[in-house]
């Protein structure tokens, strides 16, 4: 009586363990596999860089614009 | 320069998630695809413009407890400066759901609340144009603001979370924090925290200016 069990619960432990990687394999979810195989995502990168830098550098100037009028009295 | 360190580390952050949320393999997730970078971009719009709001919020209550105009400039402007972010938010938000969710707009239950909530704020600022005394103006808007900011408070951070939504994070989940994967989170908070000083940052270029602008019409 007890090899059945035990060969049973094995059976169980086994198929569990089969769904489980069959879970975790089967949706292929699309991704860009090329992502950056051929390295234009990184051009991507470069441009998004040089704007946000510029945009910045923009906020910056402004910023010193803004303290030198905060700095001039207006009230004569 | 010692004082705008936390500007340059806004930037820093913001930077950060431009190169490295794109140049990071993201978690293979159904639907989403690789547009789950968004979600450095998107999200942090609607985490600055809440931050925003708290501060205005809070300088609203200031005015009304002492009576000064610059209270009511610093509270006003961080609203606008705010709504700019919302509206980031909202555009960024419905490219998004083109894509994944299938159109523009659903009606999903944090679209319309927060759209809702965005617009009461945007009669906060029609409210003002339309009043010339500015002490007059200066305390209607800030009671204006604390009643907008309470029914933000339900539109935005409870009843979309109690519901059925398209967005992450129902059944009272914190919707950034609460199911996103760890490597994402981990680059996330940084980000947004980068965002949220960044929108800062503009906030006070647009204080200043105004208040430059009150003190030449002899206001302040």
């Amino acid at each position: 009586m007890k090899l059945p069990v035990f060969f049973s619960t094995l059976f169980m432990l086994l198929s569990q363990a089969v769904t489980l990687s069959a879970q975790e394999t089967a949706p292929k979810v699309q991704m860009a596999e090329n992502f950056y195989g051929e390295g234009k995502i990184y051009i991507v990168i470069a441009v998004m860089t040089i704007i946000f830098v510029g945009l910045i550098i923009y906020m910056i100037r402004l910023e010193r614009k803004i303290k030198q009028l905060e700095q001039k009295d207006f009230r004569n | 320069m010692l004082k705008h360190w936390w500007k340059a580390l806004g930037a820093l952050l913001v930077l950060y998630g431009i190169i490295y949320g794109l140049a990071m393999s993201v978690p293979r997730l159904g639907i989403l695809n690789e547009t789950i970078r968004n979600v450095f971009f998107h999200v942090p719009m609607w985490f600055t413009m809440t931050v925003l709001f708290v501060i205005s919020v809070y300088y609203a209550i200031m005015y009304l407890a002492r009576n000064d105009l610059k209270y009511d400039i610093w509270s006003s402007q961080l609203i606008k400066t705010g709504l700019y972010f919302g509206c980031l938010g909202m555009l960024t938000g419905m490219l998004w759901a083109r894509s994944t969710w299938g159109a523009f707009w659903s009606n999903d239950p944090k679209q319309v609340m927060t759209l809702l909530s965005m617009l009461i704020y945007f009669a906060y600022v029609v409210l003002r144009t339309s009043i010339t005394d500015l002490e007059k103006r200066a305390r209607i808007s800030a009671v204006f603001n604390v009643f907008a900011f309470a029914l933000m408070i339900p539109l935005i951070w409870i009843l979309p979370r109690l519901t059925e939504s398209l967005h992450p994070g129902t059944g009272g989940d914190n919707p950034a924090f609460g199911k996103m994967a760890p490597e994402l989170s981990i680059v996330f908070r940084p980000v947004a925290i980068g965002w949220i000083l960044m929108g800062l940052w503009i906030a006070t270029l647009f204080i200043r200016t105004e208040i430059i602008k009150y003190k030449k019409q002899d206001l302040l």
